[in-house]
């Protein structure tokens, strides 16, 4: 019999050192840099500076009636001013205030309450498929019904918008969740987790959550679109922020009245609707791809 | 049918008929390259192959994970992946060169002239259509008649051995089984006779009484239609027993060429040689160690210059490290022979070296007293309870199951799929409630207790899982995963942590620097001694690895039995080890349970069991495991349905 010869196995269990990038941290940075990204960070970053900077230095406040009603676009009124003289450009831009303001506080709490119950599925099965019913329901009344009926128990106004908001977004976070636990909970490592003792509550916050909050952020930046138009659609009927605070959905609900005399009236909040959703959905597209590539 | 017909005799005839007259050559792969660019860096991914293969020969490409062989396969096809480019070389094909086809006639030789059979049968085939459908529609896009391929697709099933073709043409793929999924597949490929087959790994995902009966059609079809095939293998028994020629490539090269008798009786590259050594042989004798090649198949994009293998080669010499070697007629072959045998390797010559034959210090029993340490009475598991919502009967997966394991010892659990063996692991260590009977772990009674007691069997019983990829958690380093468990459990103070993890991931044979890298930058043999040292911290008595090696490549598989072996020998740890693969089984197992359809048909000392099976079943797979010793009596194809 020969001997073989060997190889010095010490030599072979060091591996050259390798760039070790955390798991998401680079990859978000990466999608935010893209194009479309960079183009909607941007718009949203200057709509916010103007809805907060920009009032300092108008002449008028939102709510300063001034001599001329329905005034034409020009001289100091860029926009012209609305049926009881207001400043439109002033209103605009509080009206959007409100609505970024609204909508995110109402998506944040949407995105943890939802995922929160969500989760709860891991820890106790029961009580994770009671929510989910609670979702489904949610879920298949339209969003616009819940909002009145949430608006007519409450009393109209900033809180019930934003009450609406939660209970018509929270069931999408609640159920992509659910959907992204089952698909965790199918992989060893939670199985390993558990032979290894530890508790649900552990391996669902310290092993699970990690592991799916890309999808949260893809989820977020859309329900942020989403929110937008629903402050949108109550106002339109009268049930969102109330008179005399402006919001973009109560001004393309008022300047619709005179859409063929003051066609910038309405149509200028529709434009910062359009964008600020356009933006958020560019956003979580990005985020999105970011995901699936990794 | 060729039923009663055994796989050698076949294999025999068949080979005779093939070689004369100088058969027409159907592919003719010349100095491919291909390059893959990733991110911001391009490598060849392989680089100047070259073969070819004859009508009627079946030529086996071997290779670990990255070796190329898949690449190889799909540029040959025109399926290579966007990243990918071919750069250098020609593919012909009968005298076409394929690289220089439109798209469109490329599709036209795909799935007609040119068949190709993947290695996962369920992702494979539409699940929304009857195999008659996918099979007509093969043979209606290469110009069939509506009618001839109704009654084509009926024959081509009779063809590749579907009982009661003329039903099941109207059956939907996950009605058929596992190995007949696969037999659909290469229905669908041979549908309209092709010249040439490629099959990528087709008989992997299959148990072996499949895996026999699917490779054996493979042979008879080359047979009967005259094709070239191209099998493309991690298993070199498989090659040994099916192929004419074979072609051994790692890291992106072709390392050794030739006829199947050749190149097996008489090795020239140390890789081939060191793969010989190191696959589990069935037919030899337990072993105290399997023959290792230490290290691992290098990354796609950090691999060594020179010759790919240098690293991991006893022989190397500074040469190999700068220059790779040309793959040239090994000089000793006899120049009247046809077909050549050809190696790249600078120290073919010394080749002889490396002993083909496996480390032949034999295993020394330890005849230390036989503490029982798991006991399982009679243990009942099923799927599914009667509840307000279904009203169906619990599914039993395991019925009535007795064993007992030994400190000290391992207790091997081999079975095909479905008979129940993972569900029983994953019972041992209690993932999955017990229905009936009990289960004694270190003399304490655990299959009842649901929840109460839970802490204290983690601490007895581990677990080692399959898939090193999903079973560690990829948001966490190294560290954290191992750190965990001292944590939960407070196994070890504060202060000792850093010392205990040292310990535990020398004692499983990693380097310190592990410890702060993300699971996905490990290989999965590293990954799957995290998996080890994760059960280990938690200082268990008993462990259950579940299909430890089966995800890992061969030369990797050896490591990790010895290194399972070593463990259980220095820390007096009992094991219990769910395998199909029987001969890692029979070198690391004192004794053996054969399950088949959750119960336990043979249990036996694993000498005994290996070389006088008792139960038919034993035998059959036995017969059915290439490389068999019993394959002279193997079962007919049709053996499974």
């Amino acid at each position: 019999m020969t001997m073989n010869p060997s190889v010095d196995p010490a030599a072979l269990n060091e591996e050259p050192e390798t760039k070790a990038p955390r798991p998401g941290r680079g990859r978000y940075a990466k999608a935010l840099r893209t194009r479309p990204a960079v183009a909607s960070l941007t718009v949203l970053a200057l709509i916010v500076l103007v809805a907060v900077a920009l009032p300092f230095f108008l002449p008028y406040g939102p709510n300063e009636q001034g001599r001329e009603a329905l005034a034409a676009p020009g001289g100091t009124h860029p926009l012209g001013t609305d049926e009881v003289g207001r400043d439109l450009l002033a209103r605009l831009i509080a009206g959007t205030r409100v609505d970024l303001l609204v909508t995110l506080i109402a998506v944040p709490i949407a995105a943890v309450a939802g995922t929160l119950l969500g989760l709860i599925g891991a820890v106790s099965p029961a009580t994770g498929g009671f929510f989910q019913r609670v979702f489904e329901v949610l879920l298949g009344v339209p969003g616009i019904i819940l909002g009145i009926a949430v608006a007519m128990a409450m009393g109209a106004g900033e809180t019930a918008v934003i009450v609406a908001i939660v209970l018509i977004t929270a069931p999408s976070f609640g159920r992509q969740a659910r959907s992204s636990l089952l698909t965790q909970l199918s992989r060893e490592y939670v199985a390993a987790a558990e032979v290894l003792g530890y508790s649900r509550v552990r391996v669902t916050f310290r092993h699970i959550l990690p592991n799916m909050v890309d999808v949260v952020f893809v989820r977020f930046a859309m329900e942020m679109a989403r929110a937008i138009t629903i402050e949108g659609s109550l106002s339109v009927v009268g049930l969102g922020i109330q008179p005399p605070q402006a919001s973009l959905g109560a001004l393309i609900s008022d300047g619709s009245a005179y859409l063929l005399d003051r066609p910038l009236y309405a149509m200028a909040p529709v434009v910062v609707v359009v964008v600020l959703v356009f933006c958020y959905i560019a956003l979580s597209n990005a985020l999105n791809k970011a995901v699936l590539r990794s | 049918m060729t039923n009663g017909d055994d796989m050698q005799d076949l294999h025999a005839s068949s080979r005779a008929a093939a070689i004369p007259p100088p058969a027409e050559l159907v592919l003719d792969v010349r100095h491919l390259s291909v390059a893959l660019t990733l991110g911001d860096e391009t490598v060849n991914v392989i680089e100047d192959v070259s073969f070819s293969v004859a009508r009627g020969e079946i030529l086996g490409v071997v290779g670990e994970s990255g070796s190329g062989k898949s690449i190889t396969a799909l540029s040959v096809m025109q399926m290579l992946p966007k990243a990918a480019k071919v750069i250098e070389g020609s593919i012909e094909y009968r005298g076409r060169d394929l690289l220089g086809l439109q798209e469109s006639a490329v599709q036209k030789l795909r799935g007609g002239e040119i068949g190709m059979v993947f290695q996962d049968p369920m992702a494979f085939l539409n699940p929304l259509m009857t195999v008659g459908q996918q099979l007509r529609e093969v043979l209606r896009l290469h110009g069939a008649s509506k009618k001839d391929a109704a009654v084509r697709a009926v024959e081509l099933l009779q063809l590749v051995g579907v009982r009661d073709a003329e039903n099941r043409v109207d059956a939907f793929p996950h009605e058929f089984s596992g190995g007949m999924r696969q037999r659909v597949i290469i229905a669908l490929a041979v549908a309209n006779n092709p010249t040439l087959l490629i099959a990528d790994e087709p008989t992997t995902a299959l148990d072996v009484t499949v895996q026999a009966g699917v490779l054996q059609l493979l042979t008879r079809l080359r047979d009967q239609l005259g094709m070239g095939l191209v099998l493309i293998t991690h298993d070199i028994q498989i090659v040994r027993e099916v192929c004419d020629s074979v072609m051994v490539m790692y890291g992106g090269r072709v390392l050794e060429r030739g006829p199947v008798e050749e190149v097996f009786a008489n090795p020239r590259q140390p890789y081939t040689r060191e793969l010989m050594r190191s696959t589990p042989r069935l037919d030899a004798a337990r072993l105290r160690r399997l023959s290792t090649i230490p290290g691992q198949p290098p990354d796609v994009l950090r691999r060594p210059g020179g010759c790919p293998f240098h690293p991991r080669c006893p022989l190397a010499v500074d040469r190999c490290r700068t220059e790779m070697p040309p793959l040239a007629r090994w000089q000793e072959q006899k120049q009247e022979q046809e077909r050549p045998h050809d190696v790249a390797c600078w120290r073919a010559a010394d080749a002889d070296a490396i002993t083909l034959e496996p480390d032949t210090t034999p295993f020394q029993a330890v005849d230390a007293e036989r503490t029982p340490i798991l006991q399982i009475v009679d243990a009942r598991v099923a799927y599914g309870r009667k509840s307000l919502w279904s009203r169906s009967e619990p599914n039993e997966v395991v019925k009535g199951v007795s064993l007992t394991a030994y400190r000290g010892r391992t207790l091997g659990l081999v079975g095909e799929s479905g008979c129940g063996k993972s569900t029983l692991a994953r019972t041992i260590v209690g993932l999955q409630p017990l229905a009936g009977g009990t289960i004694t772990i270190a003399d304490k009674e655990w299959g009842s207790a649901r929840s109460t007691g839970r802490r204290e069997l983690r601490r007895v019983a581990q677990m080692v899982f399959q898939d090193p990829y999903s079973s560690l958690n990829p948001r966490h380093t190294i560290r954290d995963i191992l750190t965990e468990p001292l944590v939960v459990h407070d196994i070890v103070p504060r202060v000792r942590r850093d010392a205990r993890l040292q310990e535990l991931i020398s004692l499983v044979g990693l380097p310190k620097s592990v410890l702060d890298r993300y699971s996905y930058q490990l290989s999965g043999g590293q990954r799957q001694r995290v998996g080890i040292a994760r059960a280990l911290a938690m200082e268990p008595q008993l462990i259950v690895a579940d299909e430890p090696v089966s995800a890992l490549d061969v030369s990797v598989q050896a490591q990790i039995v010895n290194l399972l072996a070593d463990l259980r020998d220095e820390l007096g740890l009992a094991l219990v080890v769910i395998a199909h693969d029987l001969s890692v089984v029979r070198h690391l197992c004192d004794e053996v349970a054969v399950m088949q359809g959750g119960r336990i048909v043979e249990l036996a000392d694993s000498e005994t069991l290996f070389t006088q099976p008792q139960h038919p079943y034993t035998r059959s797979l036995l017969e059915a495991a290439p490389g068999s010793p019993w394959a002279a009596a193997a079962a007919p194809e049709e053996g499974v349905a």
